[in-house]
């Protein structure tokens, strides 16, 4: 007997959570669509990160696939699990691709300074 | 360019389909069985500079036909629910496409981790250790494997570059690859008014569809051990050694898509001990995962890549004491969100609970419990604040406990079900 009506509790669950879960799902697929051009989706990290775009545009252009780069940067204040100086860093890995991080400054082929980060 | 991502997963589905015809697997986990292979194929050979694009995958297409024109698997004759379910699955898709195709990468560890790794694999070629053992690199997890930026790579040689907003729409379709072979998992032994129900739920979980659409790896990892389970289960039901076979490849995936991974590995063969007390063939198969693992562990070793999993000393040093049943409570609040994962763990309880006393309720729950155990010790070992860090993690890591528990139920249900009509 109380196996039978934890089948049936087990099932209406079933039921109602598809129906929970169809409907939400539902409305937020059609609310997750972007409309941005093929430039716009490029640079859409940078922004959505609060990042100078434009800057790092300059950075990259500065760069040659294979080239070691440094950059150098103030901690900044914390954000996150990390910092603002490592936000720049991690998008520096992204974007510079396929230039390489150097493994200290004297390394590099090419750094970059900021004097403060924001 | 899109017919190009499509091509290619063509390719891993008739890849995965003589993979599925060799291990006597359903049809339907062809397409995750080939992603799968590919993914674990191309993360290792992206360590001995050999990128996957469409020679290989031409060749393991190849590969994959010839099997399955020998073995000939059966095709899946679909029934009027399998119909009205797949025709909902398929306009759920529909309706997804639009948003994966036009999203840029704006989740952070979708562009710091998975997509840095990704367009780094397509444009070097490789997995160069001047970025991927750089110590420049740290911020972006250098230890987390390489199957998913791996795959991600394959998909981006096949669109011609990396594209930030193509590239989620290779995770729309690993979602449709691992709903499928749920779907094949437990049509064989779970009837269409027990299934269709919970995977649809599954499918439709808005903690599902928002977290795979921001490309990271928890959904992924989820399906892989989802599938896994369920595989596992078949073996638990008298499957034969290829059951155990296919779990030991899902579990693998598992295993080298993040490190997290081998938590539910790890729990899933507790569960399959404590049901079946045969611990030769589980030991022969974790040792499987283990070599399947091997080549990227060897390379976090010769180029000194510290790793903070559970596999190393790490995870005997305790940062949080004390902090254990906040974890749990916290990630059992997270389990139970209705506007995330509405009534799955309910459904699991009532399942597991309907079909107790069986070999199948006791791998579920030891591994549901296990898993979770498993998580709240990562936040009690971990050196970052433990709420600062759960407020970061605590709803994706999550998902494979949901996954899998969502995998799990029906084949419970059946199991109750049949019980109930045998007496």
């Amino acid at each position: 007997m109380r196996a039978r009506a934890l089948l049936a509790a087990s099932a209406l669950a079933a039921v109602a959570a598809a129906v929970l879960g169809a409907r939400h799902t539902w409305l937020d697929l059609g609310d997750a669509r972007f409309r941005l051009s093929g430039r716009e989706a490029l640079r859409a990290t940078a922004v959505h990160e609060g990042l100078p775009v434009a800057l790092f545009d300059r950075w990259k252009a500065r760069l040659r696939p294979g080239e070691r780069w440094w950059l150098d940067l103030p901690p900044g204040p914390p954000e996150g699990l990390t910092n603002r100086g490592a936000v720049y860093r991690a998008y520096a890995l992204y974007w510079f691709l396929p230039a390489l991080p150097a493994r200290s400054e004297a390394a590099a082929d090419v750094v970059f300074r900021l004097g403060a980060v924001s | 360019m899109t017919a190009r991502l499509l091509l290619a997963n063509a390719l891993e589905l008739v890849a995965g389909a003589g993979a599925a015809a060799l291990l006597r697997a359903p049809l339907s986990t062809a397409y995750l069985l080939g992603l799968a292979v590919v993914g674990v194929l191309s993360a290792h050979l992206a360590l001995v500079h050999v990128a996957v694009g469409w020679p290989v995958l031409g060749v393991l297409a190849g590969a994959g036909a010839a099997a399955a024109l020998v073995r000939r698997p059966p095709l899946p004759r679909p029934g009027l629910l399998d119909l009205a379910g797949a025709g909902l699955l398929v306009a759920l898709a529909v309706r997804a496409w639009p948003a994966y195709a036009s999203r840029p990468l704006v989740d952070y560890d979708s562009w710091a981790i998975w997509g840095m790794k990704a367009k780094a694999l397509a444009q070097l070629g490789w997995a160069d250790p001047s970025l991927f053992a750089s110590s420049a690199a740290t911020p972006a997890h250098l230890d987390y494997p390489l199957l998913l930026p791996s795959l991600e790579a394959v998909a981006a040689r096949a669109l011609g570059s990396f594209d930030p907003r193509a590239i989620h729409l290779q995770f729309l379709l690993l979602g449709a690859a691992g709903v499928a072979a749920l779907h094949g998992l437990l049509a064989r032994r779970v009837p269409g008014r027990l299934l269709w129900p919970a995977l649809l739920a599954l499918a439709a979980a808005p903690g599902l569809n928002a977290q795979l659409l921001t490309a990271y790896a928890d959904v992924p990892l989820a399906l892989f051990v989802a599938a896994g389970l369920l595989a596992a289960a078949a073996w638990l039901g008298g499957g034969g050694t290829r059951a155990l076979a296919l779990a030991t490849v899902f579990f693998a995936a598992a295993g080298l898509t993040k490190n997290e991974g081998l938590v539910f590995v790890a729990a899933a063969y507790l569960g399959l001990l404590l049901a079946t007390g045969r611990w030769r063939p589980l030991a022969l198969s974790a040792l499987a995962v283990e070599a399947l693992l091997a080549p990227w562990q060897l390379f976090l070793a010769v180029h000194h890549v510290h790793s903070d999993t559970l596999l190393t000393l790490h995870a005997l040093r305790i940062h949080h004491p004390g902090i254990g049943p906040l974890a749990l409570h916290a990630l059992l609040d997270r389990s139970l969100a209705l506007d995330a994962w509405p009534l799955l763990l309910p459904l699991f309880l009532a399942a597991v609970l309907a079909a107790a006393g069986s070999r199948l309720a006791v791998f579920a729950w030891a591994w549901a419990l296990a898993s979770f155990l498993g998580l709240t010790w990562i936040y009690v070992v971990s050196r970052t604040e433990w709420s600062n860090y759960f407020s970061y993690s605590g709803d994706r890591v999550v998902d494979s406990v949901l996954v899998g528990a969502g995998a799990l139920a029906p084949l419970l249900a059946a199991e109750a079900a049949s019980r109930i009509a045998r007496r």
